[in-house]
Formats: structure tokens, C-alpha cells, sequence
């Protein structure tokens, strides 16, 4: 372990609570981010108790609350500023051989937003709960709500301007502060789908933002624009609210797409097959993004020839979508592929982003919507994109990147392990429900036909299994604060500014700016064994690649 | 002009002019930050970070103007009857008002950028007194608001046309005719004018909301349902106190924002002295809030 790094820097609470340092902030939405977790996971388990049975445990009204509280928390408060706040504050600066973000302040403050917000839905959801659903649709929220929905909208609200607040710094990053020589072209591709979320967090959040004061404003003060009895259109709130929603299922999911192909170049040894056209994919699917959000709509009033528009563009997605999904599986082939635990994240990944994905197509087309739209089939589609997808990218960062975050590795082991219990546990949670809605189950019921019973079993069934698929890592990850192997500056021979400098970094990244002049992942055509040969030393990271390959 | 010709201009200016603020002259010294190489990339980054704010509020207002839109283009002839409570005179000394300090504005950064820091304080301070002067019309068009019954906590447009007519009875016909026909109590005290010359027949069914014509036809509903008009008026002044109202929150933020600037010009802060970046935000913020206000104006005040 270096002898001075970030973490050890000053010891005193006020040292990380006033911190600009964006890897302490880091760390620090890293803990909120699992407290939040583990409590949208505990209303899950309540949701998956009380279906195990046709007639439940909790009143209909309860039951109401209880998905509403998993969906919010889940979505507001953790999938949205996983990867970006943690990760992507820890990780962006390192990988351009920056020093720190543009507006290390900002950062700061964005942190501070996101849990004043969170408190503030939190305390709603505590004291009283909400019976909307994360949308929130009105009139549901405006005029046949309990009051409690007010305090937790304006807490999203709060929560959305920390998202955006990271959105700017990123932008501000990328843009003006990277390593000389290092051209957008050579950016690791983490960036590109930083960069990316980023645009959708910046044009989408303001938008709900507004939608969600409108709301309130209804509520306090009368002020009736989505208000059907003066002439108002609920339905203009659906489409206002999908505009960002939408995109914000890219926000969840892309930085855990650019995350993969991290660890698939790092455990194949090689380029990723196609640079450019994963590195434009993000952006396609970012620009998509922004045309689509009609397919959530289909059931209601909207213009047939619209929804027509909306189901081709939505078509369209499956087009980045897939590019990606195919230069990884090209980056695979003839690899030195190594099934370390971040490739089981990474394989586990691509094959639950494949099934949420092309299920999606089921709901974009017209016709089979019609039948599929509000049962379990939607709910599946989203969780195997969301928690197959989002999550397991959040899991495999967490674990490619821990090393550089404490200096100490997990036990290899139990990674993998955990790996396949999460795999196994997901798909028995989430594939009974597609059948489940194909035939027919209704979403959001408390109580349902007995029938649905044995898929609403499976699915309980799976999601304790899914359960100690995540508690193993809570476990072992705290373990290895303490006990785990000192990491090294690089652990997995990876090539990345973020691996040529010491583990835990430094408080300034980097000892000097370093200038780069390789392409990005210039893996050299070596084995396992003489992999320490590739590291440039952490202080003195400026080695040329003939140098690198001449080694 | 790039950032190094600016700073070069400033440099040249401040060697002729007034020393006010500079106390060695010379080129700016702003602070330069850990995380940058050198000043150039930090003012570069700020300005990066600054546009891509306004983007976002763009987005923020956009979503407004998008509801405004879709409702004008469903209920044109409420959006017309409705604008006739706001008044254009003080809507006009609004909008002078605030280009004016637009143009106050431009001439602190201006100042800041010649070192002259005392000049920065003083027209900071006349941007303050004209955008206090927006917000003081803005109480005095809500309060009339409030009175007439147009605040939608205590909506009553039948109210609010019973005093409207009261003030504006004595004006010549043709002007009457032009606001009466789309209320329908005002309509029935100039009975015989037909709502409108499209559709006179079909006029007289309370419970149709829209024609099957579609929305851009002049036909608005039925004349004779006062409740169908009140509503409809009511969404408009829905948008009208989210709109406006979300827009003078703006400017108070933007005043408060002025407000650090000149207690940091006055007490010779390196963030005036050495940098103009500082007044530059703020800058480009306030012209931002002067835009949504130049839209605002002709999309609530000028409908015809």
C-alpha cells in the first residue's frame, strides 16, 4: 500500500463531510447509495412476501405503499445515481488524467442535495406512504392522493438537481480537462457512456423536475394544469413525465454498458472489437432515447398514427443495442479470456441485457403491447433491464474497481460465487413473472386469481436466492477493508490512466500529468505470466506504447 | 474574441484607464484551482459548465412553454379572452425594464473585464434597482389579480369580467366587440353578435367541449356554459402564475447572485479584481432570464 493516499489523508468526519476530493464523495454516495438499496430491497421483500399468496398478508392499501416506496427508492434514489454519482465521480477524472473534477464544490453540494432529497422521500414514504406508484400519474397524485405525496415529490426534486449537478461536471470534465494527447477517440469507452448519460441527465431531469413542481403546485395551491375538470390533459403529464423517463432507463443503463466493456477488455487482453462504433452507439442510443417515450402510452389516448411513429423509432434502439452486444461478443472470440469474477458479472450481464432487451421489442410493437402492457410481462421486461442490466453492471464496477478504491482485493472465490448465485437467483425471480403477465396477470395487484400462484412462488422463491446473491458481497467486500490482499497498482494488467497510478490514488490522482500517447486498451499480444511487464510504474506513467511493446 | 485576447484587451485597458480596482495593473491574476493546468482551461470549464446550466433551463422553462402550447392550440379563443386581464402597459415597462438590465448587465462585465471594479459595483447595482423594479410591477399585476378574482385560489371570472366591463364599458364599440364575444355573460348584454361566423348554428350545447374540426378552428364550445368558460380561463391563469411566477423566482436568485458580486467588489475581492469569470456567469445567467422573459411577454400579452 502507498504510504499516503486519499483515504488516510485526514482522518476527522469534518475531513469528509467538507471533502471537494471526488473520490472521497464517491465514497461517500457509495454508502448512501447501498443504505438506500438495502432499504428499497427490504419494501421488494415485502412485496415478494405478500405474493406468495393469492390473498396476501397486507391490506390492498399497504401493499399500494409498499411497491410504491420499492419502485421510488429504487429508481430516484439508487439506480439513477449509482453508476454516475459513485463510479463515474470516483473514475472519471483518474481515467482522463485529470486532478479532480471541473467543479469539485458542486460536487460536493450535489452530494448534500441527494440527501437532503432522499431524507425528504424517505420521511414520506416512513410517515404515511404514497399509493401512486413511481409515476405518479395524475390524477392518482393530485387529487385522489394522500398529502404525503408532496414532501417525497419535492425530494425527487431536490434528488433530480444532484443528478444534474453531476451532469454538468462531467460534461465541464470531459470536455476541457483531459491528459494532453488524449483525443475523445482514445477515451476508454466508460467515458463515452459517461458522456452520454450525462446529455440525457442534463436535457431529460429538468423536465420531470418541472413536471413533478407542477404537481405539487396542483396540490398547494390549485393550480390545476394537468387538471382534467378545467380542460387540463392528464395524459400531457404522462407524455411530460415519459420524455425523461424513458431516457432515464438509458441513464440507469448506460454506464453499466460502458462498465462492461471495461472489464471485457481487461479480461480478454484485447481492443474492443469495433471502437468507434460502440463508442457512437452510446450516442445513438442516447439521441433514441429522446423519440421513443410514446411506447408507454399506447393504452391511452394517444393518436394511433403517434404510437405508430413511437413503435418504429422504439424498433430502432435495438440497433445500438445490439452493436454493442455484438463487438463484445467479437471481443470475446479469440481472446485470452479469463473467468475471473468480473467476467462472470460481465457474461452475466450481456445474457440478461439480451433477453430484457429483445422482450422489449414484444412491448414496442403495436398489437402484442395491447395484450402485454401493465401485466407482469412489463414488469419482468424492466427488472431484467434494470437489475440484470443496471445492477449487475453497478456489481461487476463495484468489484473491477474496488481495488483502486481501498488498495485490497475480495476474496476471488466468493466473488464468483456470488456471481452465480445472483445469475441463477435472478432468472428464477424475473422469467416466472414474463409467463405470468403472458398469461395474463394484471401488475400492481394485491390480490390476484389463484392460478398466477405457482409463477408468484418461483418468482418469491428466486428473489431469496437473489438475496444472498447480494449479501455475500455486502460481506465480503467489508471483510476485505480489514483482511483482503494488498491489490497493487494494477491488479488485473489492465491498460487505463485509472490503473497507472497507486491503489488506493493519491489525493491529486496523478504524481504528474501524464501525456498519452497510446490508443485506448493497446493490450500487447502477452500471456498472464509476464503481465507485470505492462504495468508502467505509478510514478512515471507516461510510457510510450513502443515502449510498452518492446517490453 | 478568444480568452487570451480578452484578457490581452483587459491588460491594455487597464494600463490607460482606471486603476480603480487593480492594485498592481497589469494582467488578471485570477486564482487558478487545483484541478486545472492553467487559467485558460478554467475559464474554459466554466464556461462549458455555465452553457450547459442554461441548456438545462431550458429544458426546465421548455416543459412549461410545451404545456402552454398544447393547451392555446386546444382552447385559442379562452387563451384570447383570458389575455385581456393582463395589462400590456405594465407588461411593456417590464420588458424595458429588464433589457435594460441586460444592457446594465453587459456593461458590469464589461467594467470587470477593464479592472474597474467600483464601475462593476455601481452597474451591478442598477441591474439590482431595475430588477427590483420588475418584481415590485409583477406584485402589483398579481394584487390586481388577486382583487379581480384571477389567482386561482379565489377564481371567479364572472367577477373579473363584471370589473372589466365596469372599466372598460365606456370605450367604443369596435373595441367592446372585439373582447365581449367570447364571455358568455358579457355576450348576453351585447346580444345579437354571434360568436362567430364559422358555425353560428351550432352553438348551443353545453357539454360539447371541442368540434370534431379539430383545434385550430375558431369554434370553441358552447357560449351559453359560463362554468366552461370560467374553467378553461382558469387553465390559462394556471400557466400564467406557473410561468411568470417560476420566472421571478429566477430573478430573485439572480439578484441574490448580484448582491454577493458587489459585496465582493466592494471589499476589493481577487474574485472581481483579478477575474471577471465571476461577473461573466452571472451575466450570461441574467441574459438567460431576460430570453424566457422576452417570450414570455408576447405569448401572454399579445395574443391575437
Amino acid at each position: 500500500m502507498p504510504r499516503a493516499h486519499y483515504l488516510n489523508a485526514d482522518h476527522s468526519i469534518k475531513s469528509w463531510l467538507l471533502t471537494t476530493d471526488h473520490k472521497r464523495i464517491a465514497i461517500l454516495y457509495l454508502i448512501s447509495l447501498s443504505v438506500m438499496f438495502l432499504l428499497g430491497g427490504v419494501a421488494a421483500a415485502v412485496v415478494r412476501l405478500q405474493l406468495t399468496t393469492p390473498h396476501g398478508v397486507l391490506t390492498g392499501e399497504n401493499y399500494n405503499k409498499m411497491f410504491s416506496a420499492h419502485g421510488i427508492v429504487m429508481v430516484f434514489l439508487f439506480l439513477v445515481p449509482s453508476i454516475p454519482a459513485a463510479m463515474g465521480n470516483f473514475l472519471v477524472p483518474l481515467m482522463i488524467g485529470a486532478r479532480d473534477l471541473a467543479f469539485p464544490r458542486l460536487n460536493l453540494a450535489s452530494w448534500y442535495l441527494y440527501m437532503i432529497g432522499s431524507l425528504m422521500t424517505l420521511g414520506a414514504l416512513t410517515f404515511g406512504g404514497v399509493e401512486t406508484g413511481w409515476t405518479f400519474y395524475t390524477p392518482y397524485s393530485s387529487i385522489y392522493s394522500n398529502s404525503n405525496v408532496t414532501l417525497a415529490i419535492l425530494g425527487i426534486f431536490l434528488a433530480g438537481f444532484s443528478s444534474i449537478a453531476t451532469g454538468i461536471n462531467f460534461i465541464a470534465t470531459i470536455h476541457k480537462m483531459r491528459a494532453p494527447g488524449l483525443t475523445w477517440f482514445k477515451l476508454p469507452l466508460f467515458i463515452w457512456s459517461t458522456y452520454a448519460t450525462s446529455v440525457i441527465i442534463i436535457l431529460g431531469t429538468p423536465v420531470v423536475a418541472l413536471t413533478l413542481l407542477l404537481v405539487v403546485l396542483e396540490r398547494t395551491f390549485g393550480i390545476g394544469i394537468f387538471s382534467p375538470e378545467l380542460g387540463g390533459d392528464p395524459v400531457l403529464f404522462q407524455h411530460m413525465f415519459w420524455f425523461y423517463s424513458h431516457p432515464a432507463v438509458y441513464i440507469m443503463i448506460l454506464p453499466s454498458l460502458g462498465v462492461i466493456n471495461e472489464i471485457i477488455a481487461a479480461n480478454t487482453k484485447k481492443r474492443i472489437f469495433g471502437y468507434t462504433f460502440v463508442a457512437f452507439s452510446s450516442i445513438a442510443i442516447a439521441v433514441f432515447g429522446f423519440i421513443v417515450w410514446g411506447h408507454h402510452m399506447f393504452a391511452t389516448t394517444q393518436s394511433m398514427y403517434a404510437s405508430m411513429v413511437f413503435s418504429v423509432i422504439s424498433f430502432l434502439v435495438a440497433i445500438p443495442s445490439a452493436v454493442k452486444v455484438f463487438n463484445w461478443t467479437a471481443t470475446i472470440y479469440k481472446g485470452s479470456v479469463e473467468f475471473s469474477a468480473t467476467m462472470l458479472y460481465a457474461l452475466g450481464f450481456i445474457g440478461l441485457f439480451v433477453i430484457g432487451g429483445l422482450t422489449g421489442l414484444f412491448l414496442a410493437s403495436l398489437a402484442t403491447d395491447i395484450h402485454l402492457t401493465a401485466t407482469y410481462f412489463v414488469v419482468a421486461h424492466f427488472h431484467y433491464i434494470m437489475v440484470g442490466g443496471a445492477l449487475t453492471g453497478y456489481l461487476g464496477a463495484l468489484h473491477f474497481w474496488w481495488p483502486k478504491m481501498t488498495g485490497r482485493l475480495y476474496p476471488e472465490f466468493w466473488a464468483k460465487i456470488s456471481a452465480l448465485i445472483l445469475f441463477v437467483g435472478f432468472n428464477l425471480t424475473f422469467f416466472p413473472q414474463f409467463i405470468a403477465g403472458y398469461v395474463g396477470m394484471p401488475r400492481r395487484y394485491a390480490f390476484y386469481a389463484p392460478e398466477y400462484q405457482i409463477w408468484q412462488v418461483l418468482s418469491s422463491a428466486g428473489a431469496s436466492v437473489l438475496a444472498v446473491g447480494m449479501l455475500i458481497p455486502a460481506f465480503y467486500f467489508l471483510w476485505s477493508l480489514k483482511y483482503g490482499k494488498v491489490a497493487g497498482s494494477n491488479p488485473w494488467g489492465a491498460v487505463g490512466l485509472e490503473w497507472m497510478t497507486s491503489s488506493p490514488p493519491p489525493t491529486t490522482n496523478f504524481e504528474e500529468v501524464p501525456v498519452v500517447t497510446w490508443e485506448a486498451y493497446e493490450y500487447h499480444p502477452i500471456h498472464d505470466d509476464d503481465k507485470d511487464m505492462t504495468v508502467p510504474s505509478p510514478t512515471a506513467p507516461a510510457v510510450t506504447a513502443e515502449e510498452r511493446n518492446a517490453s | 474574441m478568444s480568452l487570451r485576447a480578452v484578457t490581452a484587451a483587459a491588460a491594455s485597458a487597464s494600463r490607460g484607464g482606471d486603476h480603480a480596482g487593480g492594485d498592481h495593473g497589469g494582467v488578471m491574476t485570477p486564482t487558478l484551482y487545483h484541478q486545472f493546468e492553467d487559467v485558460e482551461q478554467q475559464n474554459e470549464s466554466y464556461l462549458v459548465g455555465m452553457w450547459t446550466c442554461l441548456v438545462q433551463e431550458i429544458m426546465f422553462f421548455g416543459a412549461l412553454f410545451l404545456a402552454y402550447t398544447v393547451y392555446r392550440a386546444a382552447y385559442p379563443a379562452t387563451y384570447l379572452d383570458a389575455h385581456k386581464f393582463l395589462s400590456i402597459t405594465w407588461g411593456t415597462v417590464n420588458t424595458l425594464l429588464l433589457l435594460t438590465s441586460s444592457f446594465t448587465m453587459v456593461m458590469a462585465v464589461n467594467a470587470n473585464q477593464h479592472r474597474k471594479t467600483m464601475s462593476v459595483a455601481a452597474w451591478l447595482s442598477v441591474t439590482i434597482l431595475l430588477s427590483l423594479g420588475f418584481l415590485g410591477v409583477k406584485t402589483i399585476e398579481y394584487s390586481n389579480k388577486f382583487h379581480e378574482g384571477l389567482w386561482v385560489g379565489n377564481f371567479n371570472y364572472a367577477q373579473a369580467n363584471t370589473m372589466y366591463l365596469q372599466h372598460h364599458g365606456g370605450k367604443a364599440h369596435h373595441e367592446a366587440k372585439d373582447v365581449y364575444p367570447y364571455f358568455p355573460s358579457v355576450r348576453e348584454l351585447a346580444t345579437g353578435y354571434s360568436l362567430n361566423s364559422v358555425q353560428p348554428g351550432a352553438t348551443s350545447t353545453p357539454g360539447v367541449e371541442m368540434t370534431p374540426a379539430g383545434p385550430f378552428t375558431s369554434y370553441q364550445g358552447p357560449p351559453g356554459d359560463v362554468e366552461y368558460w370560467s374553467k378553461r380561463a382558469k387553465l390559462f391563469f394556471s400557466l400564467y402564475f406557473a410561468m411568470t411566477g417560476l420566472h421571478a423566482v429566477h430573478i430573485i436568485i439572480g439578484i441574490l447572485m448580484m448582491s454577493v458580486l458587489i459585496g465582493l467588489a466592494v471589499r476589493k475581492h481577487p474574485y472581481v479584481t483579478q477575474d471577471y469569470m465571476p461577473t461573466e456567469m452571472v451575466g450570461l445567467y441574467w441574459h438567460f432570464v431576460d430570453i424566457v422573459w422576452i417570450f414570455l411577454f408576447p405569448l401572454m400579452y399579445l395574443i391575437s
